[in-house]
């Protein structure tokens, strides 16, 4: 075996004993990256890599894009947006049986098209839905299951961090992915919506009917949520046509939502200065994710590893398919013990490259790894979104699993949807990038 | 030092921190006001001249800023499941060593940017429409790295704690 190669393999393997010892993974990443490429080229070199790719990271237009569509989330996380969406489809779901589920899964639907964090989704839609299921006696594994579920849509609508991230670790169109990623994400609600409807129709005790709104009062509900579609219509559609870049697309929305906050009256400075705090946190841990991934990446390219993984791998004597079927896998077992996304940015490098040599469409491929973090997000052992649902309702974990259990079948067939029908998440990008 | 003033001292660092995040908060306001005005301007044909470079140079000083914040508030990514596990000594002796290399690892980017700096002041690297002057925002950049090792060096001790250690 080639000595780069070996040194490489020894630093994978160090890697991940260093992300067992607690470390954050990002520092981890520069850490061994760094170490690496001085074995493999000279210590100068590698100095040079770790002080040129943390600030090339940082200061770097194309990923200002993080900061300002996280900005766009928190903004209208704090000024109680989702709150509102959820209000307006209660009154058009609530009255019916499984209604409360569904307007949850309706309001996380519309709320994904400004707020691309799990976590949030997940933290207000329990705040705001769980109790309103308790007081009409829905089933603990419904109400806390479906919360725990909405989190992951925005894994694949946009405007998904998660995409962002694989769009420039393999120097793909991010607006293609972001095309690429509404029609799953939108099915795979339909699919929650219809699973809800499944459980409900099973077993009507599990959630009862709440009282109906008027009809006027529907009707009087529906501008709040024409507002955000707009917004959502403006920073996509930007994109689509070419007049904003993504980080364009990013200030333009987070403007937009601070305008109609402020319009509905719904932001205080204190408010703006918690959504502030709450981007910076979370850009300075994608960031850090992303430059350790960097100086990693620039030690495993020294080393050949991804382009002699890549002719292993399509050398098997296996389906591409199967092949392509292990490699999701593989993110799927890795996701279970580091964090979903941060393998998501330690693994592309390696299996990119065999997957574009196995004759995968890579904007094809960005999807179903989304849909697979969106498993990834809710199954054991790291399932962040259950986590937060039973620290915040104190119901146990093991009934929350119980009810994402349907949910994650729904995710299964999409994801079996995609691997027979391309088509699936390539469809809207082929109209739009010609 | 007794563990009362180890707290004290902590949370004045995540203080100090917190109020350096506020220049991170300006930075992500002044970027997306400066892209909205932009693409305003655009439409009406007066664009601002150079708002890409100013935008990324501006992420610098957001991403910089905010690192020390991201630290203390115990935001970044790591895997807890193994250290939650190990009896309390051994958990704490791995979390002093992860701080010090963290400490390391920091102080050597802190440096190694210093010097890259000090090469972007030599060639005189400016940015390419405005001819802004790199150098300075990279130097900003490698104080902060250094701000970063000032909070893993109070990370340290926080590890002895009875209750937390330093996440």
């Amino acid at each position: 075996m080639n000595l780069d190669v070996l040194i490489g393999l020894i630093g994978i393997g160090v890697l991940l004993l260093l992300f067992a010892t607690g470390i954050e993974l990002g520092f981890a990443m520069m850490i061994v990256g760094a170490a690496g490429f001085a074995c493999v080229t000279n210590p100068h070199a590698a100095m040079n890599i770790l002080a040129k790719d943390l600030f090339d990271t940082a200061a770097n237009y194309g990923f200002t894009v993080f900061p300002l569509f996280m900005l766009m989330g928190q903004i209208g996380f704090v000024a109680g947006m989702a709150g509102r969406l959820y209000d307006i489809a209660h009154k058009w779901l609530g009255h019916i049986p499984g209604g409360l589920a569904m307007a949850t899964v309706v309001g996380a639907t519309a709320f994904k098209a400004i707020c691309g964090s799990s976590g949030a989704t997940t933290a207000t839609f329990t705040a705001i839905a769980v109790p309103q299921m308790d007081r009409f006696g829905y089933d603990k594994r419904l109400s806390t299951g479906i919360v725990a579920t909405v989190g992951t849509l925005g894994v694949l609508i946009p405007p998904s961090v998660v995409l962002i991230i694989y769009g420039i670790i393999t120097e793909q169109s991010i607006g293609k992915l972001f095309m690429a990623g509404l029609l799953p994400g939108l099915v795979i609600a339909i699919f929650f919506l219809v699973t809800i409807y499944g459980w409900c129709r099973i077993r009507p005790e599990a959630a009862p009917g709440s009282t109906p709104a008027t009809w006027k009062e529907r009707w009087s509900a529906l501008p709040g949520a024409i507002w955000i579609a707009v917004i959502f219509l403006i920073v996509i559609g930007g994109i689509l046509l070419g007049y904003f870049t993504p980080t364009e697309a990013g200030g333009v929305g987070a403007f937009a939502v601070l305008l109609l906050a402020l319009f509905q009256k719904d932001l205080t400075f204190k408010k703006y200065v918690a959504s502030m705090k709450e981007t910076v946190r979370t850009s300075g841990m994608v960031m850090m994710l992303i430059a350790g991934s960097m100086v990693l990446g620039h030690f495993i390219t020294a080393t050949m590893i991804p382009q002699i993984a890549a002719d292993w791998i399509v050398s098997l004597p296996l389906n591409r398919h199967l092949i392509l079927i292990l490699i999701l896998f593989i993110y799927i077992l890795g996701g279970s013990f580091v964090e979903d996304l941060a393998f998501i940015i330690l693994a592309t490098p390696i299996f990119f490259p065999a997957v574009v040599k196995l004759g995968f469409d890579p904007i094809w491929f960005g999807i179903a790894l989304g849909v697979v973090l969106m498993i990834g997000i809710v199954i054991p052992p790291v399932a962040v979104c259950v986590f937060i649902v039973s620290n915040m309702t104190k119901v146990p974990i093991g009934t929350i699993y119980r009810g994402v259990m349907p949910f994650l079948i729904a995710l299964v067939i999409a994801m079996i949807l995609l691997f027979i029908f391309p088509q699936f998440a390539l469809w809207l990008p082929s109209l739009f990038f010609k | 030092m007794t563990e009362a003033d180890r707290l004290v001292v902590w949370r004045k660092v995540a203080k100090v921190s917190e109020s350096l995040s506020v220049v991170s908060g300006i930075a992500a306001t002044f970027v997306m006001l400066l892209t909205v005005v932009d693409v305003l301007g655009r439409a009406v044909r007066h664009p601002i001249v150079g708002s890409y470079e100013i935008i990324a140079l501006t992420g610098a000083i957001l991403i910089g800023f905010g690192m020390p914040f991201t630290t203390t508030s115990g935001s970044h990514v790591f895997m807890e499941l193994l250290i939650t596990k190990l009896p309390r000594s051994i958990a704490t002796g791995m979390n002093v060593a992860t701080r010090i290399l963290c400490f390391l690892l920091f102080a050597v980017a802190g440096v190694n940017i210093f010097r890259f700096a000090g090469e972007l002041a030599r060639a005189g690297e400016v940015s390419p429409t405005l001819k802004i002057p790199v150098y300075p925002f990279a130097y900003m950049f490698g104080v902060c790295c250094f701000l970063q090792c000032l909070v893993f060096v109070f990370a340290v001790f926080r590890c002895f704690e009875k209750e937390g250690g330093h996440r």
